[in-house]
């Protein structure tokens, strides 16, 4: 019998999704001899008869998982629908370096099997080895950012394709998305985002892409600067918070550097961020003691991970748009889960199986009733039927734990050795964001 | 994400840029041969306007990233294939720089591995294509035929097959095989084993091959 769970004693759920990671890739080192060593995590060993996940190129030459510096990478990776088919090749995981060489020509590098090393990404490492790391957790599809993310905020998608919206600055369809029920609930809720970078922009979110999104960010969405302020305010603080890194993965090119750790962006550039919220959670001692901080990855970003995933299928919901006709028939690649909240057991591995729905079952669990709310999210009841669990199940430390780990500083972000000599570009995707925004009526 | 959705814009920008300001700050780069065995030696020239940088990313055991003249040239014996990035630094402020980037592929060796389709008896059959050019790369010998499924790495049974050979060779696990081909062009393996039925995740076979230049 499963450990009852503590959720009745949180009072807040804070939710970070970060950029284009496998777990293997972020995470791989908490089992790998070389490093952590631990047993319990299903992540990445020393080559081995049993562990020897080389993927083979074309030319049948195998590359290995290998532990490389952090830095930025040569480009993005792969991680198409298409792709990603390849990648996963029938559950044998084996395509990663195929799918790699043909999406481009320019680069000859190992890139989707680098593992990240602990001492590159220093605040993720501590987090994961104080806090609960979930090995188990799957992107919802196997696809690309806007589908995933869809599946996270709706429970459903009506496109299968990021790249596939038409015009480039078309908003994403009017999905009614956790906001509107939580909303619609009477439930308080922020959306706090890392927008000092580009303060004269305005903050870019998820729901500047969404016409029918337009009023919760009028009302609901800040910087990341005021959660500090809220969170030590008088009043209540918001019962959900979304916490948003800056979204950028262009910042070779137009030197303004985001931390969604989208690459090319080094692994690093994510791990400011997360000390920032990380650090104005626990700030709060009395409010830190009843909140659960929910760190995940949207998908794994063409990055190599070992386990098969799920056949957990899903068909086209009522006015879809996929640019493939056809059902998934399994869940996406494994991605970094790690809760961080004094009601978790410190320092252990949850292995239960989660995807993105995983958060909208925690939310309705906790704000609302199960049986009425939960089939209103699309496939979310469905896959709690196929064994999808909600995150309040990572909630089983008897006692809670409220001392906090005194986290070292973030790395700095080096721009690579020989940037793209490019003007006027920065410019230009400045231009590019207030046009974005003045064709959703922002 | 955000970044994603204005990836045409920006990726079209920099094309843009890219061709428009900075090819004229490097007359010459070259790399000759572009393709070597292992230990072989590779000449590399470049003539650029101004001071200039040359790195390379990976795969030289006897260099790897300094500044150099404008014109000159290098012999590199690069390990494995690697990147080379020229770097015409700037001349004079407000003036952009420049860089280029040259490949030499060091041709492949040691073990070999693709992904096999199974049909319901369990016989499966992978396929790789090496890419040697001028065929100077040659195949020596075959030995420790593998498959690998969900992880696991179990001896098997290989027969391969090459344009170059009279007849399939099939190797048992414990054996090898002298071969004398030029490795250039596809290579077909194919194996017997139970379990591989689909829809479990197709294996991998492997084989080590033994390769050398002429």
């Amino acid at each position: 019998m499963a450990p009852a769970n503590n959720l009745a004693q949180i009072d807040t759920i804070v939710v970070v999704m970060m950029e284009n990671r496998s777990f293997d890739h972020l995470l791989g080192f908490l089992s790998h001899e070389s490093f952590d060593g631990r047993t319990d995590v299903n992540g990445l060993h020393q080559s081995g008869p049993a562990f020897d996940w080389a993927n083979a190129d074309a030319e049948g030459t195998p590359y290995p998982p290998m532990a490389t510096p952090d830095g930025f990478l040569p480009s993005d990776l792969p991680h198409s629908r298409e792709q990603v088919d390849v990648q996963i090749n029938g559950g044998a995981m084996t395509g990663f370096m195929k799918s790699y060489f043909a999406f481009q020509k320019n680069d000859r590098s190992a890139a989707p099997m680098r593992f990240c090393r602990p001492q590159d990404i220093p605040i993720t490492a501590a987090l994961a080895r104080r806090y609960l790391v979930c090995d188990r957790w799957f992107a919802s599809l196997p696809d690309d950012t806007m589908p995933n993310r869809l599946m996270a905020l709706c429970g459903y998608s009506e496109i299968d394709s990021t790249s596939g919206l038409k015009p480039v600055f078309h908003p994403l369809p009017n999905q009614r998305t956790i906001f509107d029920w939580l909303s619609a609930n009477g439930t308080s809720f922020g959306v706090y985002v890392d927008a000092a970078p580009i303060a004269n922009l305005g903050p870019p979110t998820n729901l500047l892409l969404m016409d029918n999104q337009l009023k919760h960010l009028v009302e609901h969405v800040h910087t990341l600067e005021k959660l500090e302020k809220d969170w030590h305010g008088s009043g209540p603080a918001p019962s959900v918070i979304y916490c948003e890194p800056f979204y950028n993965d262009f910042a070779t090119v137009v030197g303004l550097a985001g931390n969604c750790n989208h690459p090319p962006l080094p692994a690093s550039s994510g791990e400011s961020f997360l000390r920032h919220v990380y650090t104005i959670l626990t700030s709060n001692p009395e409010r830190w003691a009843k909140t659960m901080m929910v760190i995940c990855y949207d998908e794994h970003g063409g990055f190599f991970d070992h386990v098969r995933p799920p056949d957990i299928g899903y068909k086209p919901p009522p006015n879809a748009k996929w640019t493939v006709n056809k059902p998934f028939t399994r869940l996406g690649v494994r991605v970094p889960g790690i809760i961080v909240s004094p009601h978790v057991e410190m320092g252990k591995c949850f292995k239960g199986l989660l995807d993105h729905t995983s958060i909208l079952q925690l939310i309705v669990e906790k704000f609302g009733d199960l049986a009425v709310d939960l089939p209103t999210f699309g496939d979310t009841a469905a896959r709690k039927e196929q064994k999808i669990l909600s995150l309040s199940e990572t909630l089983t430390q008897a006692e809670p734990l409220t001392d906090v780990v005194m986290l070292p500083e973030a790395p700095h972000v080096a721009g690579p050795s020989i940037p793209v000599p490019l003007t006027n570009l920065g410019l230009a995707f400045q231009d590019a964001i207030k046009k974005a925004k003045q064709a959703v009526g922002g | 994400m955000g970044g994603e959705r204005v990836k045409a814009v920006i990726a079209g920008l920099a094309l843009l840029a890219s061709g428009s300001c900075c090819a004229h700050n490097i007359k010459a780069f070259d790399v000759e041969p572009h393709a070597v065995c292992p230990g072989e030696t590779v000449q590399v020239t470049w003539d650029v306007k101004g001071p200039a940088r040359l790195r390379a990313e990976r795969g030289t055991t006897d260099w790897d990233e300094g500044d150099v003249p404008p014109t000159g040239s290098r012999t590199v014996i690069p390990a494995v294939t690697t990147t080379l990035k020229l770097k015409a630094l700037r001349a004079n402020p407000g003036e952009p720089g420049a860089f280029d980037t040259k490949y030499i592929t060091v041709l492949p060796s040691g073990r070999k591995q693709a992904s096999a389709t199974c049909d319901a008896a369990g016989h499966c059959r992978a396929t790789f294509k090496l890419n040697a050019p001028g065929g100077q790369l040659q195949a020596r010998k075959l030995s420790s035929p593998q498959s690998r499924q969900d992880g696991a790495l179990t001896p098997t049974k290989i027969c391969a097959s090459h344009a170059g050979l009279p007849a399939p060779v099939c190797i048992e696990s414990n054996q090898s095989a002298d071969v004398a081909v030029a490795a250039d062009g596809e290579w077909i393996l194919e194996a017997d084993i139970p379990g591989a039925v689909p829809p479990a995740p197709p294996p991998d076979l492997m084989v080590e091959m033994q390769l050398g230049c002429h």
